[in-house]
């Protein structure tokens, strides 16, 4: 009796788990609603098709949803941001394609190669004019050159998304993101035009370089703003202005100032 | 002298021990009739296993030991550079390869360095190259690719060999267009080497997306190691 007792509850855990496949239907109905419901940790046929509540952040399911990516994809979108084109958070919407954080990280990392490159070229062009002293390329630049774009590309978009959320604005911080390293496309152009040896084609370069990208950000953050019916605070359009600028001059004065040809 | 468990008996004795303590094993469904049946895998024992344990590894001497380590290191390197061979050869990965390498590549350039750098230098290839294979691996994980993370990692690491020699080649001659050619040959062989494995296992609308960071990553090497 007691063994056939012991079976009935089994047969009652299966029937949870028939009452399971419904609930969890209307959870991922609750789930659009209620963001914070608690969504069932197991049982979860397919993790990669509704996986935000689910995976841990230390998994490598929750951040595949962000490298979901075409090779297409990703050049339009690049190609996008060099024509400062406002579509661009259309585009990285979540009912297009999502963010990615493919192109925030690697258009960086290219960016840094780009200064790099650019630094050893220009290096040997000094040493075959005339100043062949004072101009020794060290490895050391790559660290500070590392440092400082990804310092910009990382850390401010996600401050600057809290400073947009304290105004009232709703914004995810990954959109913002996605935003600041698409705009780093033209820094990858940049420093190949500063491998020429005169301070004012460099000065042109930097300054389209901060042109492109800080307008490109603004219009999108404008977007954003526009999109839940509030107005941008002027404090957040001269914090992306002055922090752009502030890239632009320490590039400038960091990367691309040492090999001037002087008579 | 008492009768001693040898270990390198182990898995025999484990696998005729299973074989008594399953009385009511289930006949094998399928299999080359008149062969012996197998008792069913309780646990995974790799084919490589019983061949390694068959030599006795705790009575010879350490420089035996590590000879037949560093044979199975340059066998590695032949099999990854190389790629028209076997492509199955990094299923028994290792690190102590890309350890040489990285460690050989990182002192070379510090060498090659100016006096007054030469410890950040190597401080700073070294991390280069040991997170920048760490990154690559993770970002083709990322996109979905079906690898296992330290196998990559190590083909990666493997993939360097030809920048150690282009650095050495750089110390023997110094810098001038030999050298120049010799450093843009091996990134080109390094970077086709790694892309020919990692690019097998991702999707083929991503194939750009996976290879791009590994070319990147030989190229900034091949970059540090000329300027």
């Amino acid at each position: 009796m007691e063994n056939k007792d012991s079976y009935n509850i089994v047969v009652d855990v299966d029937d949870t788990h028939l009452d399971f496949q419904d609930f969890a239907q209307t959870s991922a109905l609750n789930n659009n609603i209620l963001h914070d419901y608690p969504a069932p940790q197991t049982h979860q046929p397919n993790p990669v098709a509704n996986n935000e509540p689910t995976s841990s952040i230390w998994s490598i399911m929750f951040w595949s949803k962000y490298f979901n990516v075409d090779t297409s994809q990703m050049v339009k979108r690049c190609t996008m941001s060099l024509q400062l084109d406002k579509e661009f958070i259309q585009d990285i919407s979540a009912e297009n394609f999502g963010p990615d954080l493919w192109g925030p990280f690697w258009i960086s990392t290219t960016a840094i190669y780009s200064i790099f490159v650019s630094m050893i070229i220009s290096s040997f062009i000094s040493d075959r004019l005339e100043k062949p002293k004072g101009s020794k390329f060290s490895l050391l630049a790559l660290s500070s050159a590392f440092l400082l774009i990804y310092s910009y590309s990382f850390l401010v978009p996600v401050a600057l998304s809290f400073i947009i959320k304290y105004f009232g604005v709703s914004c995810s911080i990954i959109d913002v993101l996605a935003i600041y390293g698409y705009s780093n496309t033209i820094w990858v152009i940049v420093p190949i035009l500063c491998i020429a040896p005169y301070s004012m084609i460099r000065w042109v370069a930097v300054a389209i370089g901060f042109t492109v990208s800080s307008i490109f950000i603004f219009r999108n953050i404008k977007m954003i703003s526009e999109r839940s019916n509030s107005k941008l605070n002027p404090v957040i359009i001269i914090t992306i202005f002055l922090l752009s600028m502030a890239l632009a001059v320490s590039m400038k004065f960091m990367f691309f100032s040492y090999a001037v040809v002087s008579k | 002298m008492s009768q001693q468990i040898e270990p390198d008996c182990l898995p025999d004795d484990l696998q005729s021990s299973t074989l008594l303590n399953y009385p009511s094993a289930p006949p094998a469904l399928s299999g080359k009739l008149g062969s012996s049946p197998q008792p069913p895998p309780l646990f995974h024992v790799s084919d490589q296993l019983p061949s390694s344990f068959s030599k006795n590894t705790l009575d010879e001497s350490v420089t035996t030991s590590i000879n037949r380590d560093l044979h199975k290191v340059i066998d590695k390197t032949k099999q990854v550079l190389l790629p028209r061979q076997n492509q199955n050869a990094l299923k028994e990965w290792d690190l102590w390869g890309p350890l040489l390498f990285i460690l050989s590549l990182s002192v070379l350039m510090s060498v090659i360095s100016f006096e007054e750098q030469s410890s950040l230098v190597f401080t700073q290839v070294f991390v280069l190259l040991s997170v920048g294979s760490c990154v690559v691996t993770l970002n083709s994980k990322l996109l979905g690719g079906q690898i296992s993370f330290l196998q990559s990692v190590c083909s990666l690491g493997y993939c360097i060999f030809p920048l150690v020699l282009a650095a050495f080649v750089i110390l023997l001659i110094g810098k001038n267009f030999i050298s120049l050619i010799c450093v843009i040959f091996t990134v080109f062989w390094a970077a086709y080497a790694a892309c020919s494995f990692i690019a097998s296992s991702c999707s083929p609308n991503r194939k750009f997306l996976t290879v791009y960071p590994v070319i990147l990553f030989y190229s900034v090497l091949g970059w540090a190691i000329f300027a």
